[in-house]
């Protein structure tokens, strides 16, 4: 469902943006082996820099699990922690790109999180070792996450230059981003490839 | 032979056995202890090593669980979040105090580089740290050992996550004696670690310097452990792969190893295996202290076996005794047995075989004396006359001799033997002679009633009896009147038999005083008694060929004849009708040298006994032979008539001897006759029968000799081809004065006449038997009324003397 919400925000970005220009990237995600990589991000960063932060975004918990697994925000985001579960979460990160914490608490936080640094950000829940969730802040409103076939599309992305960046949790190179430049006529396609590590991410349900 | 008697063979056999039996017991048993144990202490240090391996697991999971405490402290977690390295190490610190470890470290995320280094500053550290932290990461054990310095540590790494890894907890503790200690406390055995020292010389790598970390035992012990690492250990390869099974097996090895004079079973782990990085847990069980829990079973198993020898020792003699008392026992019985004592049973009262045999040999004993019993009665015993025989006889005897040592009572032996006995037998047949033999039994007992007295069937014909404290002279009393007793016939088969019997006397200690001679002088008594019908005699020495005097007779008789000793005397027959000498009879004479002139009853009988008598015969026919020869040149023809002897009779050559010295002096059978008793013919009749028919027929004329003294049988003389009978002296000598003997010469002549033949009367000693005999009509006359025996050659001379003499003037011839 809040993908779906996610999905008809994009929707009315693109209607916005599409009365001026009419654009549209598909970044084909593929690891080493040529597999389709899912859950990478996608992001492309124009020259010229706007920043207009996107609307907020939820992270939820159910399930001793953070939801989705990977979100992906513009710069200044707020980020709601709604958990559904019975039981309290301590969510938490130390990661340098927005290091907060939200003690013991059920139900709705009562402020949302706002990331305001672009970077990786890695969630966790003092009490739950195994609840882990990352955002990926970026600077841009142009991102999109692959899905299971490792495809992902940017709509509405007016056409121009870009540079056309990737991230996973599971890069070798953690810090690294891989970026490209690109040119974006129209409908156009990106092929990806990341090299990743063995990366065990705790089992969901 | 050692063991001589049953009893010590079988307990030395059952000692032996017993011994051999525990020794190998016992060998057996200290074989299997000393093997037990082992096997028990190689188990224990199989155990022990368990023990090791799951407290090197469990202290590392302790210690990881200890990391991870702090790993997961969230203060922590925000002072590496932020690098904060101050707070970051005094919280590692703090951690240490609280586990008490010896090493804290915190390393990064990718376990590359340390964050905070801690008290161990070596490269080694970095690479195993690293190591560690990858096997961690691919899933495998968070702790390990690890040699630093020459000391031996267990190592953890916990990752710190948030949530991701953002770096590693490394934590390390010495392997020190608290570890052997407590290995020790759960294993019970000797627990020491080694680790190879770290160096990097070559030569020592080699070589490597072993160093004794911690141990339950004393350091003195250190040497003899080290020695006996086992080699290949020494050389220091890499062990990259410890999870290959087989490499680990290699990491274990047991052997026996001697520290201090005590043996140990020794197990060498190499837990630790890295290169140059080597721990080697030795765990050690002493064997000697392992057995002594065993010593005390064997102590009692040796007491044990001391009480099963010493109760088998008296089990053993016990049982020989049992055994070799009732053997004892037979033995004894046997022995008794052997002397012919059959009187004690032995009680044998085992129900076993020995037992069961000694009840056999009880009636074997009864069996065997019943039998003896029966056996002496027959022995002694004559079933036909119920009458003792000669054994109880002779036995008596003996006693009675043995009394006479005593008691000095003299007895006498009379012996007695039937006459005509045979003849009865072989006329009326054997069951006949039975009833003889039993009636005669019969009126011996009815005749000796004096208790003391023994009567015996001697055997035969023959009877004995023993007169208890009885003179000779008295016996002869007692002979006579058994004889008389004999006298009425007795009935056999519807008819009547008389019975006479020669009665002969010898007397205890008189004629000797040994039993065998007086029985044998007894014996001879009775035969010289026989000659004259229904007289007893008593012994005396000249009738016994075996007496000293005779002895030297008889040995003589043999050169006698080749001595020219013997000589020839002649007595006259006269005849009554006309008075002239008819013919002689030729008699011996022994010129002896010593003893002088010697009559035939001096000797005759001994040759007729040992049978020298068949060459006297002999000699007589020849000289007879000879004299007759001589005469007949001279104008005197007178017949020399030769007695024979029984012996002679049954000579089958006789016949042809007569004709060959008849034939020698070219004489004629007329010129010698032959005189036979009836006796002599008795002894075998059909020989004698046939010798004599023999010579009749050579034309020989033959008398009977002694006629009325015998047991004439008138078939017999019947049938004998004889010419003439010479009537007993014994009736003719008292003729005068005795009407009896006229009747009997006077019965025998008409008996003579009536069969054909002539009539001798011998013994005519005077005129009136003479005249007395002429009138009953006897034929011919012999005696000393006309002549004594003379010299044969004085014969010629006395001849023609009695032609002319007026003795036969007298006779009015």
């Amino acid at each position: 469902m809040i993908h779906l919400l996610f999905v008809a925000g994009a929707l009315l970005l693109s209607t916005f943006s599409g009365l001026i220009v009419a654009g549209e990237l598909t970044v084909n995600v593929l690891d080493a082996s040529g597999m389709p990589v899912e859950n990478a991000v996608v992001y492309a960063e124009p020259e010229n820099k706007t920043s207009t932060p996107s609307a907020p975004a939820i992270i939820e918990q159910r399930g001793k699990q953070f939801n989705p697994l990977v979100s992906v925000v513009q710069v200044g985001t707020d980020v709601t922690f709604p958990n559904f579960d019975r039981v309290r979460h301590h969510v938490y990160s130390f990661s340098p790109a927005k290091t907060f914490e939200l003690k013991l608490y059920s139900g709705v936080p009562t402020s949302p999180v706002q990331f305001d640094k672009p970077g990786t950000v890695i969630l966790g829940c003092n009490i739950h070792d195994n609840m882990v969730a990352f955002i990926h802040v970026v600077d841009t409103p142009h991102f999109a996450k692959t899905n299971k076939l490792g495809k992902a599309t940017i709509h509405n992305l007016p056409k121009g230059s870009y540079q056309l960046k990737s991230w996973h949790y599971a890069l070798a190179n953690e810090n690294e981003i891989v970026e490209s430049p690109i040119m974006v006529k129209g409908t156009d396609l990106a092929h990806v490839k990341l090299t990743l590590k063995p990366f065990a991410i705790p089992a969901r349900n | 032979m050692l063991f001589k008697s049953l009893q010590s063979r079988i307990t030395a056999l059952f000692l032996t056995l017993i011994l051999v039996v525990q020794l190998i017991g016992f060998v057996a048993t200290w074989v299997a202890i000393n093997k037990n144990a082992r096997l028990a202490i190689a188990e224990q240090l199989v155990v022990g090593e368990e023990v090791l391996r799951t407290v090197i697991a469990r202290r590392g999971e302790s210690l990881t669980l200890s990391a991870r405490i702090l790993a997961t402290d969230y203060g922590f977690r925000q002072a590496i979040a932020s690098s904060d390295t101050e707070t970051i190490k005094s919280a590692l610190e703090n951690n240490g105090l609280r586990i008490q470890s010896d090493v804290s470290m915190l390393y990064s995320a990718d376990g590359l580089k340390p964050i905070v280094a801690g008290s161990l500053a070596n490269e080694n550290v970095d690479a195993v740290v690293k190591d560690l932290i990858a096997t961690s990461q691919a899933g495998g054990k968070a702790y390990n050992l690890a040699v630093f310095k020459g000391l031996p540590y267990q190592l953890v790494v916990v990752p710190v996550k948030a949530p991701l890894t953002i770096a590693w907890i490394v934590m390390g503790f010495k392997i020190d004696d608290s570890w052997a200690k407590s290995v020790q406390a759960m294993s019970h055995l000797e627990v020491s670690f080694i680790t190879k020292d770290n160096a990097t010389n070559a030569d020592l790598a080699r070589q490597p310097k072993w160093k004794f970390s911690s141990s339950t035992l004393n350091k003195s012990s250190a040497e003899a452990i080290f020695k006996n690492i086992p080699s290949a250990w020494t050389q220091s390869l890499p062990n990259h792969d410890l999870k290959n099974k087989t490499v680990l097996s290699n990491n274990t090895i047991s052997s026996e190893i001697n520290m201090l004079d005590t043996a140990y079973s020794t197990r060498y782990v190499k837990v630790l295996n890295e290169g140059n990085q080597v721990l080697i847990a030795v765990l050690q069980r002493s064997i000697s202290e392992s057995l002594a829990t065993y010593l005390s079973l064997q102590l009692n198993l040796l007491v044990l076996t001391v009480l099963g020898v010493v109760i088998f020792i008296i089990g053993s003699i016990f049982t020989a005794r049992r055994l070799t008392k009732p053997l004892n026992a037979l033995v004894k019985t046997a022995e008794m047995l052997e002397k012919g004592d059959y009187s004690k049973p032995t009680q044998f009262d085992g129900v076993d075989e020995i037992g069961h045999l000694g009840r056999t040999f009880n009636r074997m004993r009864a069996a065997i004396s019943e039998r003896e019993q029966k056996i002496s009665k027959l022995a002694y015993w004559d079933e036909l006359t119920q009458l003792p025989n000669r054994a109880y006889f002779t036995e008596q005897l003996v006693k009675f001799a043995d009394n006479y040592q005593s008691n000095q009572q003299t007895f006498s032996v009379l012996m007695m033997d039937l006459d005509r006995f045979k003849h009865v037998n072989d006329v009326l047949g054997h069951s006949a002679g039975d009833h003889l033999l039993t009636g005669v039994a019969a009126r011996l007992k009815d005749n000796c009633k004096r208790e003391n007295d023994v009567i015996a069937r001697l055997g035969g014909d023959e009877f004995g009896v023993i007169l208890a404290n009885t003179s000779a002279e008295e016996a002869l009393d007692v002979a006579r009147r058994l004889q008389l007793a004999l006298e009425t016939p007795i009935a056999l088969n519807d008819s009547f038999v008389d019975l006479s019997a020669g009665v002969g006397i010898a007397n205890y200690p008189e004629h000797t005083n040994n039993i065998e001679t007086l029985l044998s002088r007894a014996e001879i008594a009775m035969y010289a008694a026989k000659n004259s019908p229904g007289a007893a005699s008593l012994y005396h020495n000249s009738l016994d060929v075996g007496h000293d005097e005779n002895l030297s007779l008889v040995s003589e008789i043999r050169s006698a004849i080749e001595k020219n000793q013997l000589c020839l005397h002649v007595q006259p027959k006269v005849d009554f009708t006309t008075g002239k000498v008819i013919s002689a009879e030729a008699l011996v004479r022994w010129n002896h040298p010593e003893r002088g002139l010697l009559y035939p009853d001096t000797f005759i009988p001994f040759a007729e006994q040992t049978g020298h008598i068949s060459k006297i015969s002999y000699w007589m026919l020849f000289e007879a032979a000879r004299f007759a020869a001589l005469w007949q040149k001279q104008g005197l023809k007178i017949p020399l008539a030769i007695n024979l002897s029984a012996r002679d009779l049954i000579d089958i050559e006789l016949p042809n001897k007569l004709k060959a010295i008849l034939a020698e002096h070219d004489l004629l059978a007329d010129a010698i006759s032959l005189e036979i008793t009836e006796s002599s013919i008795m002894d075998d009749p059909t020989r004698a029968l046939e010798t004599v028919e023999r010579i009749a027929k050579m034309g020989i004329k033959l008398s009977i000799d002694d006629f009325g003294t015998g047991y004439s049988s008138l078939s017999y003389l019947k049938r004998l081809p004889v010419n003439e009978l010479k009537i007993d002296k014994s009736f003719v000598m008292n003729i005068e004065h005795d009407q009896d003997d006229v009747t009997i010469v006077k019965s025998t002549i008409e008996l003579g006449h009536n069969l054909g033949l002539k009539v001798v009367a011998e013994g005519i000693e005077n005129i009136g038997a003479w005249n007395i005999l002429k009138n009953m009509g006897c034929d011919y006359g012999q005696g000393y009324f006309m002549s004594k025996p003379m010299p044969a050659n004085q014969f010629q001379a006395w001849t023609n003397q009695w032609a002319k003499t007026t003795l036969l003037a007298t006779l009015k011839y």
